[in-house]
Protein backbone atom coordinates (compact mmCIF):
# COMPACT_ATOMS: atom_id res chain seq x y z
CA UNK A 1 0.00 0.00 0.00
CA UNK A 2 2.86 2.37 0.82
CA UNK A 3 4.37 1.70 -2.59
CA UNK A 4 1.04 2.52 -4.26
CA UNK A 5 0.86 5.78 -2.29
CA UNK A 6 4.44 6.56 -3.30
CA UNK A 7 3.64 5.84 -6.94
CA UNK A 8 0.49 8.02 -7.00
CA UNK A 9 2.22 10.73 -5.00
CA UNK A 10 5.20 10.97 -7.34
CA UNK A 11 3.11 10.68 -10.50
CA UNK A 12 0.43 13.26 -9.71
CA UNK A 13 0.76 15.15 -6.41
CA UNK A 14 4.52 15.73 -6.39
CA UNK A 15 4.79 15.70 -10.16
CA UNK A 16 8.40 16.26 -11.08
CA UNK A 17 7.64 18.88 -13.73
CA UNK A 18 4.77 20.85 -12.22
CA UNK A 19 5.70 20.84 -8.54
CA UNK A 20 9.51 20.62 -8.57
CA UNK A 21 10.04 22.32 -11.95
CA UNK A 22 12.56 19.76 -13.19
CA UNK A 23 12.72 19.01 -16.93
CA UNK A 24 11.26 22.34 -18.02
CA UNK A 25 13.66 22.38 -20.99
CA UNK A 26 12.21 19.28 -22.72
CA UNK A 27 8.72 20.32 -21.60
CA UNK A 28 8.98 23.50 -23.65
CA UNK A 29 11.31 22.20 -26.37
CA UNK A 30 9.78 18.83 -27.26
CA UNK A 31 6.07 19.54 -26.78
CA UNK A 32 5.16 20.94 -30.17
CA UNK A 33 3.79 17.63 -31.41
CA UNK A 34 2.12 14.96 -29.21
CA UNK A 35 3.94 12.14 -31.04
CA UNK A 36 7.34 13.67 -30.29
CA UNK A 37 6.29 14.28 -26.69
CA UNK A 38 5.36 10.60 -26.28
CA UNK A 39 8.67 9.46 -27.81
CA UNK A 40 10.54 11.67 -25.38
CA UNK A 41 8.45 10.27 -22.54
CA UNK A 42 9.27 6.65 -23.46
CA UNK A 43 12.98 7.40 -23.71
CA UNK A 44 13.01 9.28 -20.39
CA UNK A 45 11.08 6.48 -18.65
CA UNK A 46 13.60 3.90 -19.81
CA UNK A 47 16.63 5.92 -18.76
CA UNK A 48 15.27 7.16 -15.41
CA UNK A 49 14.26 3.63 -14.37
CA UNK A 50 17.70 2.21 -15.16
CA UNK A 51 19.54 5.24 -13.74
CA UNK A 52 17.64 5.16 -10.44
CA UNK A 53 18.59 1.50 -9.88
CA UNK A 54 22.24 1.88 -10.91
CA UNK A 55 22.84 5.10 -8.95
CA UNK A 56 21.17 3.64 -5.84
CA UNK A 57 23.39 0.54 -5.97
CA UNK A 58 26.53 2.59 -6.59
CA UNK A 59 25.77 4.97 -3.72
CA UNK A 60 25.14 2.29 -1.08
CA UNK A 61 27.57 -0.39 -2.31
CA UNK A 62 30.51 1.67 -3.60
CA UNK A 63 30.46 5.29 -2.41
CA UNK A 64 29.33 4.62 1.17
CA UNK A 65 31.79 1.78 1.95
CA UNK A 66 34.67 3.82 0.48
CA UNK A 67 33.60 6.93 2.43
CA UNK A 68 33.38 9.12 -0.68
CA UNK A 69 29.67 9.96 -0.64
CA UNK A 70 30.57 13.60 -1.33
CA UNK A 71 31.25 12.49 -4.91
CA UNK A 72 27.61 11.49 -5.43
CA UNK A 73 26.73 14.38 -7.75
CA UNK A 74 29.63 13.94 -10.18
CA UNK A 75 29.22 10.14 -10.01
CA UNK A 76 25.55 10.34 -10.95
CA UNK A 77 26.22 12.79 -13.79
CA UNK A 78 28.89 10.53 -15.31
CA UNK A 79 26.81 7.39 -14.77
CA UNK A 80 23.77 8.95 -16.48
CA UNK A 81 25.87 10.24 -19.39
CA UNK A 82 27.51 6.80 -19.82
CA UNK A 83 24.15 5.06 -19.52
CA UNK A 84 22.62 7.17 -22.28
CA UNK A 85 25.62 6.43 -24.55
CA UNK A 86 25.29 2.73 -23.80
CA UNK A 87 21.53 2.67 -24.36
CA UNK A 88 21.97 4.52 -27.68
CA UNK A 89 24.62 2.06 -28.81
CA UNK A 90 22.53 -0.92 -27.68
CA UNK A 91 19.49 0.32 -29.60
CA UNK A 92 21.57 0.98 -32.73
CA UNK A 93 22.72 -2.64 -32.69
CA UNK A 94 19.61 -4.48 -31.55
CA UNK A 95 16.51 -2.35 -32.23
CA UNK A 96 16.97 0.01 -35.18
CA UNK A 97 13.23 0.70 -35.26
CA UNK A 98 13.15 1.97 -31.67
CA UNK A 99 16.35 3.93 -32.30
CA UNK A 100 14.76 5.47 -35.39
CA UNK A 101 11.58 6.42 -33.52
CA UNK A 102 13.49 8.03 -30.65
CA UNK A 103 15.87 9.85 -32.95
CA UNK A 104 17.51 12.89 -31.43
CA UNK A 105 15.59 12.62 -28.15
CA UNK A 106 17.78 9.82 -26.88
CA UNK A 107 21.08 11.79 -26.57
CA UNK A 108 19.11 14.80 -25.30
CA UNK A 109 18.13 12.84 -22.18
CA UNK A 110 21.66 13.39 -20.86
CA UNK A 111 20.75 17.04 -20.30
CA UNK A 112 17.36 16.27 -18.71
CA UNK A 113 17.71 17.33 -15.08
CA UNK A 114 14.79 15.09 -14.04
CA UNK A 115 17.09 12.06 -14.44
CA UNK A 116 19.67 13.51 -12.08
CA UNK A 117 16.92 14.85 -9.80
CA UNK A 118 15.37 11.41 -9.32
CA UNK A 119 18.74 9.84 -8.57
CA UNK A 120 19.56 12.48 -5.94
CA UNK A 121 16.03 12.48 -4.46
CA UNK A 122 16.14 8.70 -4.03
CA UNK A 123 19.20 9.09 -1.82
CA UNK A 124 18.07 12.18 0.12
CA UNK A 125 14.63 10.66 0.81
CA UNK A 126 16.27 7.49 2.20
CA UNK A 127 14.34 5.11 -0.07
CA UNK A 128 14.92 1.36 -0.15
CA UNK A 129 15.84 -0.27 -3.47
CA UNK A 130 12.20 -1.22 -4.15
CA UNK A 131 11.03 2.31 -3.35
CA UNK A 132 13.75 3.73 -5.58
CA UNK A 133 12.53 1.46 -8.40
CA UNK A 134 8.93 2.62 -7.87
CA UNK A 135 10.14 6.24 -7.88
CA UNK A 136 12.12 5.47 -11.04
CA UNK A 137 8.87 4.45 -12.73
CA UNK A 138 6.43 6.93 -11.18
CA UNK A 139 8.43 10.09 -11.88
CA UNK A 140 8.93 9.53 -15.64
CA UNK A 141 5.31 8.37 -16.03
CA UNK A 142 4.25 11.67 -14.43
CA UNK A 143 6.64 13.48 -16.77
CA UNK A 144 5.22 11.66 -19.81
CA UNK A 145 1.62 12.46 -18.81
CA UNK A 146 2.38 16.15 -18.36
CA UNK A 147 4.43 16.56 -21.53
CA UNK A 148 1.80 14.72 -23.60
CA UNK A 149 -1.13 16.75 -22.21
CA UNK A 150 0.93 19.92 -22.65
CA UNK A 151 1.71 18.98 -26.28
CA UNK A 152 -1.99 18.41 -27.09
CA UNK A 153 -2.88 21.81 -25.55
CA UNK A 154 -0.09 23.53 -27.52
CA UNK A 155 -1.31 21.90 -30.71
CA UNK A 156 -4.74 23.45 -30.14
CA UNK A 157 -3.18 26.77 -29.23
CA UNK A 158 -1.50 26.87 -32.66
CA UNK A 159 -4.91 27.33 -34.29
CA UNK A 160 -6.49 29.35 -31.45
CA UNK A 161 -7.05 33.08 -31.65
CA UNK A 162 -4.25 34.09 -29.28
CA UNK A 163 -3.23 37.80 -28.99
CA UNK A 164 -0.08 38.49 -30.97
CA UNK A 165 2.08 39.29 -27.92
CA UNK A 166 1.10 35.99 -26.25
CA UNK A 167 1.79 33.70 -29.21
CA UNK A 168 4.44 31.00 -28.85
CA UNK A 169 6.43 30.69 -25.62
CA UNK A 170 4.41 33.20 -23.49
CA UNK A 171 1.12 31.34 -23.87
CA UNK A 172 2.96 28.03 -23.38
CA UNK A 173 4.39 29.26 -20.06
CA UNK A 174 0.97 30.53 -18.94
CA UNK A 175 -0.50 27.12 -19.83
CA UNK A 176 2.21 25.37 -17.80
CA UNK A 177 1.43 27.67 -14.86
CA UNK A 178 -2.29 26.84 -14.99
CA UNK A 179 -1.43 23.12 -15.16
CA UNK A 180 0.81 23.53 -12.10
CA UNK A 181 -2.10 25.20 -10.23
CA UNK A 182 -4.37 22.28 -11.17
CA UNK A 183 -1.79 19.77 -9.86
CA UNK A 184 -1.39 21.79 -6.63
CA UNK A 185 -5.15 21.40 -6.13
CA UNK A 186 -4.79 17.66 -5.50
CA UNK A 187 -1.91 18.06 -3.02
CA UNK A 188 -3.92 16.57 -0.14
CA UNK A 189 -4.79 13.39 -2.05
CA UNK A 190 -1.84 11.30 -0.79
CA UNK B 1 40.33 8.08 1.12
CA UNK B 2 41.57 10.70 -1.36
CA UNK B 3 43.21 7.96 -3.42
CA UNK B 4 39.91 6.07 -3.55
CA UNK B 5 38.15 9.25 -4.69
CA UNK B 6 40.69 9.90 -7.45
CA UNK B 7 40.62 6.25 -8.53
CA UNK B 8 36.82 6.26 -8.59
CA UNK B 9 36.73 9.40 -10.74
CA UNK B 10 39.30 7.97 -13.14
CA UNK B 11 37.20 4.80 -13.48
CA UNK B 12 34.02 6.80 -14.14
CA UNK B 13 35.67 9.08 -16.69
CA UNK B 14 37.24 6.05 -18.43
CA UNK B 15 33.84 4.35 -18.60
CA UNK B 16 32.26 7.50 -20.06
CA UNK B 17 34.99 7.95 -22.67
CA UNK B 18 34.78 4.23 -23.50
CA UNK B 19 31.00 4.27 -24.00
CA UNK B 20 31.23 7.55 -25.96
CA UNK B 21 33.85 6.15 -28.34
CA UNK B 22 32.02 2.83 -28.74
CA UNK B 23 28.78 4.68 -29.46
CA UNK B 24 30.50 7.01 -31.93
CA UNK B 25 31.99 4.09 -33.85
CA UNK B 26 28.75 2.12 -33.93
CA UNK B 27 27.19 2.66 -37.36
CA UNK B 28 23.67 4.08 -37.45
CA UNK B 29 21.00 1.72 -38.79
CA UNK B 30 19.93 2.40 -42.37
CA UNK B 31 17.08 4.82 -42.85
CA UNK B 32 17.58 6.66 -39.57
CA UNK B 33 17.02 10.38 -39.54
CA UNK B 34 19.97 12.72 -39.77
CA UNK B 35 20.27 14.02 -36.23
CA UNK B 36 22.02 17.17 -37.36
CA UNK B 37 18.71 18.24 -38.90
CA UNK B 38 16.82 18.36 -35.59
CA UNK B 39 14.30 21.19 -35.28
CA UNK B 40 12.81 20.01 -31.99
CA UNK B 41 13.56 23.26 -30.17
CA UNK B 42 15.14 26.67 -30.70
CA UNK B 43 18.26 26.03 -28.62
CA UNK B 44 21.03 26.95 -31.06
CA UNK B 45 23.68 25.96 -28.48
CA UNK B 46 22.70 22.29 -29.00
CA UNK B 47 25.05 20.51 -31.42
CA UNK B 48 22.07 18.78 -33.05
CA UNK B 49 20.43 22.09 -34.05
CA UNK B 50 20.01 22.57 -37.78
CA UNK B 51 22.00 25.83 -37.65
CA UNK B 52 25.20 23.86 -36.97
CA UNK B 53 24.44 21.53 -39.86
CA UNK B 54 24.09 24.53 -42.21
CA UNK B 55 27.46 25.87 -40.99
CA UNK B 56 29.10 22.49 -41.68
CA UNK B 57 27.70 22.41 -45.22
CA UNK B 58 28.83 26.00 -45.81
CA UNK B 59 32.37 25.20 -44.59
CA UNK B 60 32.50 22.08 -46.76
CA UNK B 61 31.61 24.19 -49.81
Amino acid sequence: MELVSLFIGLTFVNNVVLSKFYAICPLLGVSKKPKNALNMGYAVTFVIFLASIITYLLYYHVLTPLGITYLDLITFILVIASLVQFVEMFLKKTSPEIYKSMGVYLPLITTNCAVLGVALDNISAGYTLIEAMVAGLAVPIGFTLVIYVFATIRERLEIANVPESFKGTPIALITAGIMACAIAGIAGLV
Amino acid sequence: MTIWAILWLVILIAIFIGTYLLNKHTPKPEGCEDMSECVGCNNIACSHHSAHHKEEVKNAD
